[in-house]
């Protein structure tokens, strides 16, 4: 239910404002809403799971995603962006598969 | 989590990576702050901040995701619009390019009339109008029949051997400039070479995969029509240091190579670039 509201308030947000980035910000975004995604999906495990903690969840929420932007643009500066970019994709996108897995295991076997 | 999972020692160590990753999926973390929790050293955070912070962050992805997701769709139209636009100046460019080239071919039959009739006007110089004739059938500007030879090249079937490597059936420039070469060594008066025909300036190279010639991209068969005596054309071509070595790359690398004497072949004529400032030297 919060999480709904959530969603849709930040949908709105995003639509309303429609905050402009600064250009040097743009590359990363992708990247850190994948991030991000694989945050929310833990998150999202662990409640279900029964061991879900906000401080936890929000560390690594925002860790996360510094850490995804961050590996792209220390690529983008040595190079290989496009190939770190990549790895960090697979590597975050298994992660959400699994977890993904995981939340539904638990809403149709209990 | 199901603690530990049983260490299953692979032959590859790449796959132990990807298992780690599926393993870990769930920050461990969690697990690790629940027990901390159970033992009673950690206290777990009130409802509302629990929820407050799972929200919030929802409401931040939510609004990650709109401002990325706003901006591809921003973008697409803009690539599709500068393609588009791209596309219009070929089209554009084009056919102006056609329209200049049916222009000058206009041209140059008007001159070709006014020639004529101011010859005939300045009354039976015929020795000037002649010498003008063989002037331009020398120099190439004028289309051109009569008996000669055709020559047809084109590539091979692609690779026959490995061993060769690829792309090694196809007629090059080199190839096209062997049979012109040679053709005129034996005595052709006038060749064209897919309709292009070679006066004093025609050159003929190659750019990427495609054979120039007078900077007009041929594509292929490359038919060369030489003009000549076609009793001798054909022998003396196939006797001259040229001829064999064509007959030795046709036969090594596969390329068709055909020639065959015809009694009423044609060339085509082309504009030759008209001297502005080089003069006659005097005598």
């Amino acid at each position: 239910m919060v999480g709904v509201i959530g969603l849709v308030l930040g949908i709105v947000l995003g639509l309303l404002l429609e905050p402009t980035l600064p250009l040097w910000l743009q590359p990363y975004l992708p990247i850190a809403v994948v991030a991000a995604l694989d945050a929310v999906f833990g998150g999202v495990r662990a409640r279900l799971d029964g061991i879900f903690d906000d401080r936890v969840f929000v560390i690594s929420f925002i860790g996360n995603v510094l850490v995804a932007a961050l590996v792209v643009f220390l690529g983008d500066q040595l190079g290989v962006g496009a190939q770190l970019s990549t790895g960090v994709v697979v590597v975050l996108s298994i992660r959400i598969f699994a977890n993904a897995a995981a939340i539904r295991r638990h809403i149709f076997h209990g | 989590m199901t603690g530990s999972p049983p260490v299953i020692s692979r032959p590859d160590g790449s796959l132990s990576l990807l298992q780690r990753i599926v393993d870990d999926s769930l920050d461990p973390t969690y697990a690790k702050v629940a027990a901390a929790r159970a033992d009673g050293t950690s206290h777990r955070a009130p409802l509302g901040r629990r929820t407050l912070a799972f929200g919030g962050a929802l409401a931040v992805l939510a609004m990650l995701t709109t401002v990325t997701v706003s901006r591809t769709w921003q973008q697409e139209p803009d690539d599709a619009r500068s393609r588009a636009s791209l596309l219009e100046r070929v089209r554009d460019l084009t056919a102006a390019s056609e329209v200049a080239t049916e222009e000058v071919s206009a041209l140059g039959e008007q001159v070709e009339r006014l020639r004529a009739e101011a010859l005939s006007g300045v009354g039976a110089d015929a020795r000037r109008e002649s010498r003008l004739q063989r002037l331009s059938v020398a120099a190439g500007t004028t289309p051109l029949q009569g008996p000669g030879v055709q020559v047809v090249m084109d590539d091979g079937p692609p690779s026959r051997s490995d061993a060769l490597g690829p792309d090694v059936a196809r007629v090059l420039d080199r190839d096209v400039q062997l049979v012109v070469n040679g053709l005129f060594a034996a005595g052709a008066e006038a060749i064209d070479v897919n309709g292009q025909r070679l006066a004093w300036t025609t050159a003929i190279r190659s750019a990427g995969d495609a054979i120039l010639v007078g900077f007009r991209p041929l594509s292929r068969p490359y038919v060369v029509t030489a003009l000549g005596d076609p009793l001798t054309l054909e022998a003396r071509f196939a006797d001259s240091p040229s001829g064999a070595e064509m007959a030795t790359i046709a036969a090594t690398y596969g390329i068709r190579f055909e020639m065959s004497t015809g009694d009423s072949l044609e060339v085509e004529g082309e504009s030759v670039m008209q001297p502005d400032y080089a003069r006659a030297k005097e005598k």
